[in-house]
């Protein structure tokens, strides 16, 4: 029966017992609310009427006893009437419980009381006629009659009644009876029907959980970690239950089946696993193995523990067809001697017919006498012998033979055969590799012998180039030897006509010489008699005074006295420097070089000029510029000599108004005059400004020339040697400077110096050229002359070696600074250069598109318009100019500036400010012809 | 009567005789350069000197006072520039340098230095890096000819033109003409250039090791000698070189021997600058 059936079946039971209880409940109540309508329609009626009856009749009786004792008439006639009407309503009670009386002894009783009744009422008439007649004496027995009759018809209504009541007594009995009854049988039924329900659920729950628990038992006692056996279900029933347990039995062989296959499975992949990690083993020793002998050696090495082997050796075939041999290149536990055969043929022996069917033979059978293994205790003989090839392209490429203890199992010949399949290959790739090895050698000692052949002709072809240019150079030689004579005979005639003109110049210089000379002794030897002797006697007592031994002078005076010696002193030392003068012209002068403290100078000047300041009215001022640099190299003395003398000049020509100093730094524009070699360094303006009669224009030109004065008037009125000026410009120069003056009569003068820091001094060749300078031009030098260097000036050669290559050089200097300009011109034509300039791209490409040819570029690269690098780079665009050097003039410290000239295609570079050294170094390798390597 | 061997087998056994009359003679042990190359000096001295076999050239280095100069002077090939293939030079600035600023002291050997062009090259990348002035060079060469001009730092003007070049390539700072001064004929390295320069003659064939060097620089040296000889170098280098030196080889150069370069890292594999192992490193 299925656990459906069950439960429907259980559960309706229960549920039918339920109706039939409430059906059998109802019943009973029924009966019962019966009953009670029974005894209160009923008897209770027929009690009711009987009392009723008994009442009436006791009312009548006692009407009629009155009646019979009452004498009044009135009295009488209402008795009767009421007589009358009980009597009616009597035997209509009668009737109407004989109509309802159904029982015979009922009817019975009621006839009886009827008949009683009637005797009664028949005495009762009589009674009434009796007193009606008023006959008392009838009445009497009458009475006795009507008593005993009223005796029995009371009585027959009593007996009726108790009849009735017994009747409903006996009902209500009944009905009591049905109601215990009710309550028993109602007890009974759910008694019944609780233990039917128990019954039922009883046997449901029993027969499914039965099932249930066995399942569970069976399921709990299932070991999950071993699925190979499993229990079954046994429950035989057809219900669900019982398919549950099918299912689950079906499940189990299931499970019994893929365990089983899992564990066959786990095997199989354990082996794999046990072979591929081996496999795995071999194939990282093949790594970077780049020789067969080692590749022999490694893998018997690591093959044999993995197999348990004893014993094995390795054999890699050599020689192709019929000198085919395998050739032993490795053996594994055996000892040198003893480690097999060296090598044999294909199809000699066992392992040599191996080769030839590549096919592996395993000895399980090892014959008496086969090789023994040898133990350090004795020897062994092996279990089993394995002789397999190695295959490359169905080839066998090496044997192996190895020999064990153990058996060979499946699981080691199975490693085995797939550990040969990939040494197959790696073999092949090592023997790939080898050759590499090999080529590569072979290429790398290509590669070097090329190298060196090359080197070697390098080496050639320098030598020959070094042949061809000694060659050259002798017929060079021959050829200036000739040139040379030619020129010998224009220059013998030349020179004739030179010392000619030598000669005149000479002459009037004689003169001049003569003329300056005479001035000159005659001055200094004023000098030096007349002024030295008062001099001296002034230092030594100014010394004396300014000294203070004298308690009467004061402070000021002694600080006059002080002033008055230094002055003197400075005289003196002017003294000396006139007879200097003499020696500065020669280029015979030594100046001293060193640091000056700039900030000091205000203060020199102040001491030694307030005095005379204040005792002409002069207003005095000295302006010192902030950005004046604190320490300057200079000479110290001959710069303040200058100072002093432009000073002493001012004040002394100058009546009224002020003098003033300005210190300061020249601008720019002004720089364009100062000579190159000093561009970079830091240079000094000082102005010595006064109000004083000023110098007309046509005489300033003179003015710096020894000895003389505008006039022969002002040296008598001013005083004054006239010297102070020229001196001032002597030493301006030779500090590396110069003077300028800017003059109006009557409105005052202007002295300006100019000079520059030189750390290391002037160099004899630049002092030299000053020298040679002030010859040439009285004047400072103006931006519009002519260089100063004469074209056939011979060059300066550092080392006096070889031709200079630059001379009638054409070079191109693009810069917008004029003042680079100007220097570099300079200095270029100095070399005997041929130079050209543009300032800017634009006017750089337009010259050269003319047609102009050059040997060199010297390019600015900061320039407006078409700037340095856009120039070259269009320069480079036109095939002609590709070996056209260009050097590129960069500012310095700029990073990245020399990548981007290179590749705007600059030859090289130097940076700014440029030292004309190195210019010139450069030019000479740019214009040098260099030697083809 | 001795069986006559083939014409190359005669010239091979004229030249085992030369090169060891050489040695005996001179000191300068040719028998392990390259055959070929040698071979070829040679031939172009017998061309130069009209003779038609080596015998006749032997019997001239016996007999000829002065002769095995001009020989060896043939055998002896110094070509080389400033800053020969810049790339190496550059490769040099922009890895090998970070590893010598930390130094107190820098070593390094140029073998073979010929003229010293490359000395000075290094001189040169060395003060741009604010090295030079702890660094020292020693420059070597088998030729004491060739080393008697170098130390003067004297280098034809015509060769100023490429050097500047390969200079500006090999990525140096500043203007190359900072570096020297000119004539008309020459160029002048600085003096301070060469301050830190040592040139001393020394034969890799058959001198040793002078001392411990952090980088040792040798291009284009080996290339004239045989496998032998060579592997006999490169060890000599690994033993002047301190652990984590650097070798810098010429571009078409490296280390064949496996043993040798089994001991270098390839620091740069394209200009064959090697770094020696540490002690205990892979």
């Amino acid at each position: 029966m299925s656990f459906k059936k069950k439960q429907i079946i259980g559960f309706g039971a229960i549920l039918l017992l339920i109706v039939s209880l409430m059906a059998g409940i109802f019943y009973m109540i029924n009966s019962m609310k019966n009953n009670m309508q029974d005894i209160m329609d009923d008897r209770y009626t027929k009690v009711n009427l009987a009392t009723d009856m008994r009442q009436l009749f006791f009312q009548s009786d006692r009407e009629l006893l009155s009646m019979t004792v009452s004498n009044d008439e009135q009295e009488i006639k209402e008795s009767n009437k009421i007589l009358n009407t009980n009597h009616t309503i009597l035997l209509e009670d009668i009737s109407t419980l004989t109509g309802i009386v159904n029982r015979q002894k009922s009817r019975y009783l009621l006839s009886r009381i009827e008949e009683s009744y009637r005797s009664y009422t028949e005495t009762e008439t009589q009674v009434k006629e009796a007193i009606k007649r008023g006959d008392k004496t009838a009445l009497r027995p009458l009475l006795v009659v009507q008593n005993e009759r009223r005796t029995e018809v009371i009585k027959n209504l009593n007996g009726f009644k108790n009849f009735q009541e017994s009747l409903m007594k006996s009902s209500l009995k009944s009905a009591k009876n049905t109601y215990q009854d009710a309550i028993n049988t109602l007890i009974t039924g759910l008694l019944l029907a609780l233990i039917a329900t128990a019954v039922i659920g009883y046997w449901v729950i029993r027969s499914t959980a039965n099932n249930l628990r066995a399942i569970t038992k069976v399921i709990k006692t299932l070991n999950y970690k071993d699925l190979s056996v499993l229990p079954r279900i046994r429950v035989k029933t057809k219900d669900e239950i019982g398919d549950i347990a099918s299912a689950f039995n079906e499940m189990a062989g299931s499970l019994e089946n893929y365990s089983f296959k899992e564990k066959e499975f786990t095997s199989k992949i354990e082996e794999q696993n046990w072979i591929q990690t081996r496999l795995a083993d071999l194939a990282t020793m093949y790594q970077r193995i780049v020789s067969m002998d080692i590749l022999a050696g490694r893998f018997l090495t690591s093959l044999a523990p993995m197999l348990d082997a004893a014993y094995g050796a390795f054999y890699a075939k050599v020689g192709e067809g019929e000198k085919t041999r395998f050739r032993k290149l490795a053996s594994f536990a055996g000892s040198d001697g003893e480690a097999g055969r060296h090598e044999f043929l294909p199809g000699e022996g066992l392992i040599g017919q191996a080769a030839i069917e590549k096919r592996a033979h395993l000895i399980e059978d090892i014959p008496e006498g086969y090789r023994l293994i040898t133990s350090g205790l004795g020897v062994v003989r092996p279990k089993s012998i394995l002789i397999a090839p190695v295959l490359f392209e169905d080839e066998a490429v090496a044997m192996i033979e190895i020999a064990s203890l153990e058996a060979f199992d499946e699981k080691k010949r199975k490693f085995l055969t797939q550990a040969l399949e990939t040494l197959g290959i790696t073999i092949n790739s090592v023997k790939g590799r080898m050759e590499i090895e090999r080529l590569l050698k072979e290429s790398q000692a290509q590669t070097e012998e090329l190298q060196v052949q090359s080197e070697e002709l390098q080496s050639q072809s320098e030598e020959l180039q070094a042949q061809a240019e000694e060659m050259q150079s002798q017929s060079e030689e021959l050829r200036m030897i000739n040139e040379q004579l030619a020129e010998r005979n224009l220059e013998s005639e030349q020179k004739t006509r030179e010392l000619q003109k030598v000669k005149i110049n000479l002459e009037k210089q004689a003169e001049q010489l003569k003329l300056s000379s005479r001035y000159k002794s005659e001055f200094l030897a004023n000098m030096s008699h007349e002024l030295r002797t008062p001099l001296n006697s002034i230092l030594i007592l100014s010394e004396m005074l300014s000294d203070g031994t004298e308690e009467t002078l004061s402070e000021e005076q002694k600080e006059f006295a002080r002033v008055i010696n230094s002055s003197g002193q400075d005289l003196l030392s002017l003294i000396n420097d006139i007879l200097d003068l003499s020696k500065v012209e020669v280029g015979k002068l030594d100046m001293v070089f060193g640091e000056m403290n700039l900030s000091e100078l205000p203060g020199i000047l102040e001491r030694n000029f307030t005095h005379l300041a204040k005792s002409r009215g002069i207003q005095f001022n000295i302006v010192k510029d902030e950005k004046t640099p604190g320490i300057f190299y200079t000479d110290e003395q001959r710069f303040q000599q200058i100072i002093k003398n432009l000073l002493s000049n001012a004040f002394k020509f100058t009546e009224s108004g002020s003098v003033s100093v300005n210190i300061g730094i020249p601008s720019p524009e002004t720089m364009k005059k100062a000579n190159f070699s000093y561009i970079d360094v830091d240079w000094l303006e000082i102005t010595v400004e006064d109000t004083g009669i000023g110098i007309p224009e046509d005489k300033q030109e003179i003015i710096f020339e020894a000895f003389k004065q505008v006039d022969g008037a002002t040296m008598r009125k001013f005083g004054g040697t006239g010297l102070g000026l020229a001196i001032c410009k002597e030493f301006a120069a030779l500090l590396g400077g110069w003077i300028e003056v800017d003059s109006k009569e009557g409105k005052g003068s202007k002295f300006t110096l100019y000079i520059p820091s030189l750390p290391a001094g002037l160099t004899m060749q630049e002092a030299t050229l000053i020298a040679s300078e002030e010859v040439a031009a009285a004047m400072p030098v103006e931006t519009e002359s002519e260089p100063v260097i004469q074209e056939k000036d011979i060059p300066i050669n550092p080392s006096g070696a070889g031709s200079n290559h630059l001379q009638n050089k054409k070079v191109l200097v693009v810069d917008d600074d004029n003042r680079n300009i100007f220097a570099l011109e300079k200095a270029l034509a100095h070399e005997g250069m041929h130079i050209s300039t543009a300032h800017n791209g634009h006017e750089c490409l337009d010259i050269l598109n003319k047609g102009k040819e050059f040997d060199i570029v010297l390019m600015d690269i900061m320039m407006p318009g078409l700037d340095g690098y856009e120039t070259m780079r269009q320069i480079r665009t036109e095939k002609k100019y590709d070996d056209l050097p260009i050097v590129a003039l960069t500012a310095k410290a700029m990073k990245g500036d020399r990548e981007k000239c290179l590749e705007a295609g600059a030859s090289d570079y130097i940076s700014k400010p440029i030292k004309m050294d190195q210019l010139l170094s450069v030019l000479r390798v740019w214009l040098s012809n260099p030697s083809k390597n | 009567m001795v069986h006559l061997i083939n014409d190359d087998e005669i010239k091979e056994l004229e030249m085992d005789l030369l090169l060891q009359a050489v040695f005996r003679l001179s000191g300068f042990d040719f028998r392990e350069y390259m055959r070929s190359s040698i071979f070829r000096r040679v031939q172009h001295r017998m061309r130069q000197d009209g003779l038609s076999s080596i015998s006749q050239l032997i019997e001239k280095v016996f007999h000829t006072e002065g002769y095995i100069d001009i020989l060896l002077e043939d055998f002896s090939i110094n070509v080389t520039e400033m800053f020969r293939d810049p790339a190496f030079f550059s490769a040099f600035r922009k890895k090998v340098i970070p590893f010598l600023r930390e130094l107190p002291e820098i070593r390094i050997w140029h073998a073979g230095c010929s003229t010293g062009e490359e000395a000075f090259s290094m001189a040169i990348l060395l003060e741009e890096e604010g090295l030079y002035h702890k660094a020292r060079i020693y420059a070597t060469d088998m030729n004491e000819a060739v080393l008697k001009g170098a130390g003067k730092g004297i280098i034809d003007l015509k060769r100023m033109q490429s050097y500047t070049k390969n200079y500006l390539q090999a990525g140096g700072e500043k203007a190359f003409s900072e570096y020297y001064r000119t004539d008309f004929e020459n160029a002048y390295l600085n003096e301070n250039l060469l301050k830190n320069i040592f040139f001393t003659q020394h034969n890799l064939v058959t001198d040793g090791s002078i001392n411990e060097f952090h980088v040792i620089i040798c291009r284009n040296v080996m290339i004239y000698f045989n496998a032998d000889l060579q592997a006999k170098v490169n060890a000599l280098f690994y033993e002047s070189l301190c652990e984590g030196g650097f070798l810098g080889l010429g571009n078409k150069e490296t280390l064949r021997a496996m043993n040798i370069s089994e001991k270098y890292h390839n620091f740069d594999v394209a200009e064959k600058i090697y770094q020696k192992k540490e002690q205990g490193s892979p």
